[in-house]
């Protein structure tokens, strides 16, 4: 009896921590939440619509979506909330955009925290509101949602045959042209840290791999390919890349090594290999091949050994991204009579037989794990609008940001 | 009896082809002579010229201002290649292109040039793997046209993915447009 209720507790802890069981992980009681301050300029109202949210994303508070017009050193207080984030935006003497805050307790006026912030570049205001979200959020000690405050890397389709590059945040409000003249796609973040990205060029005789430092502006060639060159992986110590390319006209995974700059292939498969991510310490790759007949993911060890079908589900899963045990994929699904297609994001462990669905309706595609692998970033196109969508697992909801202009090509952070 | 059954097989067997030859046919001994002698004259040069001018791209009498109108004006009569949703493997009717597309790679006033395919896909699917499918498309055209008797070390292969739409609709018509390959001259 002993025996059967210990197998029956360890069972219960084992499906409860697998994120594909699709249990909300709540947060015990989420704090109500107003906002307070000056919307009668433009650049505050954009800041408290940001900062609110920001707070609805993190899924951590129940938000108040009007913003209360009050003075900053106003005493009035809103009981009908248990807090009050007050805020104050204006510029200082040396011309930067300059913000304080203080947490109230709504109901008595009691003050949580205060803090003050600054920055020089007003365009970078987004950051601004990112940040003052997470310190209430860690205020709280709510889990991590500091990937607000990460810069998003994508390629914008602007015409046939041409596409730039941009760093932004994750609503899209800030956008800063890093590449543009020609065909440049598929950028892909170095090191956690952000300072260089690599991407492909098509500007020269060949597909080529570039790295390019965003701070300085300095690029440095990689490596050039017949047909076509992309980086879909950095290894976590980035010494390695997987690169998709085809040095003898047929797309392969190869492993790339910076420091002695040989390379190795990986996939040898007559058809299609391509979008490698490591797996397990970087000693394996997940990838996408149509080696039965149909686009699907699989498993291979670095060090040799057979290839592994990873996925049972669909007959057309052409992207996928990696965290840990999990993967999470695009599935192309039901084709209508005008051959539209729709594409939905799914989740599975590599431990247990579940697959949960994440997405529902339009095409979701391109999805790419957070560092906290609670959060994912993917493409969404819908209705003829580009959108940067925003996944929260442990919420079970979704956000999207439209692009205004052109379509989004490819995304990394 | 056995002569005129060879000549009505003959016939009824090259009336499907895109190309007739009145040379062929003036030659008369070619066709009398039965199957063997006819595939044998397929490969003789004075008939491969004459395909060339009845394909009505007469090479012989192009002359151009500069390399710019040459290049141009081969690009224009080469024909894309088309595919299926997720396919790569080239259908007997774009096969027919083939030919006709290696025959003027072969001209006279092409066959110093190198050539370049260019494989495209709808914007269906995840840009990466559109961008394999790409090159998947350029690899079997650059295969066919080679085993149509186009040198393959003229020929070089780019994948383009969904960046280069030639219609920008969103149905049916529009997608398969831009599931295509495009062969070009430079």
């Amino acid at each position: 009896m002993k025996n059967i209720f210990l197998l029956m507790v360890l069972i219960v802890a084992y499906l409860s921590a697998d994120q594909t069981i699709e249990i909300v992980k709540k947060i015990d009681k989420k704090p109500t939440i107003a906002i307070a301050g000056d919307s009668s300029n433009q650049l505050s109202r954009r800041l408290l619509k940001l900062i609110i949210g920001d707070l609805k994303v993190s899924g951590h508070f129940r938000v108040n979506e009007n913003i209360i017009e009050q003075k900053y050193d106003a005493s009035d207080l809103k009981p009908d909330v248990e807090l009050l984030l007050k805020t104050k935006f204006q510029q200082d003497p040396t011309g930067r955009l300059a913000a304080k805050i203080k947490l109230l307790n709504a109901k008595n006026g009691n003050r949580f925290f205060e803090k003050s912030y600054a920055i020089s570049k007003g365009d970078r205001y987004p950051f601004l509101a990112h940040n003052i979200a997470i310190d209430i959020n860690d205020y709280y000690k709510f889990p991590s949602i500091d990937w607000m405050r990460r810069y998003i890397l994508f390629a914008k389709y602007t015409s046939s045959g041409k596409s730039s590059i941009y760093v932004a945040d994750y609503t899209l409000s800030f956008k800063k042209r890093i590449v543009s003249g020609g065909l440049n796609i598929f950028p892909k973040w170095a090191d956690s840290s952000q300072q260089s990205f690599y991407y492909t060029s098509y500007n020269g005789k060949k597909p080529t791999l570039y790295k390019l430092n965003v701070y300085t502006g300095s690029k440095q060639k990689i490596i050039s390919s017949n047909g076509m060159v992309v980086c879909s992986d950095v290894s976590r110590d980035g010494s390695k890349l997987l690169i998709t390319m085809a040095p003898k006209d047929q797309p392969d995974i190869y492993l790339y090594d910076l420091n002695s700059g040989s390379k190795k292939r990986i996939t040898k498969f007559r058809g299609i290999d391509v979008g490698g991510n490591f797996v397990d310490g970087d000693s394996a790759v997940i990838f996408v091949s149509d080696r039965l007949g149909y686009p699907n993911i699989f498993y291979k060890r670095i060090g040799g050994g057979k290839v592994e079908q990873m996925v049972f589900h669909g007959k057309n899963n052409s992207s996928c991204t990696t965290y840990d045990k999990y993967i999470v994929y695009s599935s192309r699904e039901s084709i209508s009579r005008g051959g539209r297609s729709t594409f939905n994001l799914y989740l599975i462990s590599t431990q247990t037989d579940f697959i949960r669905k994440l997405t529902q309706g339009g095409k979701n595609m391109f999805p790419r794990f957070a560092d906290d692998g609670e959060t994912i970033l993917y493409i969404k196109n819908s209705g003829g609008v580009s959108n940067l969508g925003i996944l929260r697992l442990n919420e079970n909801r979704s956000f999207l940001f439209p692009l205004r202009e052109g379509r989004i090509q490819s995304i990394d952070w | 009896m056995k002569s005129f059954l060879s000549f009505a097989l003959c016939l009824a067997i090259f009336s499907g082809c895109s190309y007739k030859s009145p040379d062929i046919a003036d030659t008369g001994t070619t066709i009398n002579a039965g199957n063997d002698e006819l595939v044998k004259g397929l490969g003789d040069d004075t008939i491969d010229a004459g395909i060339d001018s009845m394909q009505g791209y007469d090479s012989s009498s192009e002359s151009f201002g500069s390399d710019e109108e040459r290049l141009s004006s081969i690009n224009s009569q080469l024909q894309s290649i088309y595919f299926g949703t997720d396919r790569y493997d080239i259908s007997a009717t774009e096969a027919e292109k083939i030919d006709t597309d290696a025959n003027i790679l072969n001209s006279a006033v092409a066959s110093n040039l190198n050539v370049v395919v260019e494989g495209n896909c709808d914007e269906w699917g995840t840009d990466e793997y559109n961008y394999a499918l790409g090159l998947k498309r350029a690899k079997s055209v650059k295969n066919s046209l080679a085993t149509a008797g186009v040198d393959v070390g003229r020929i070089s292969i780019i994948s383009y993915g969904e960046s280069k739409p030639k219609c920008s609709d969103h149905n049916a018509e529009c997608w398969q447009e831009n599931r295509r390959a495009d062969i070009k001259v430079r």
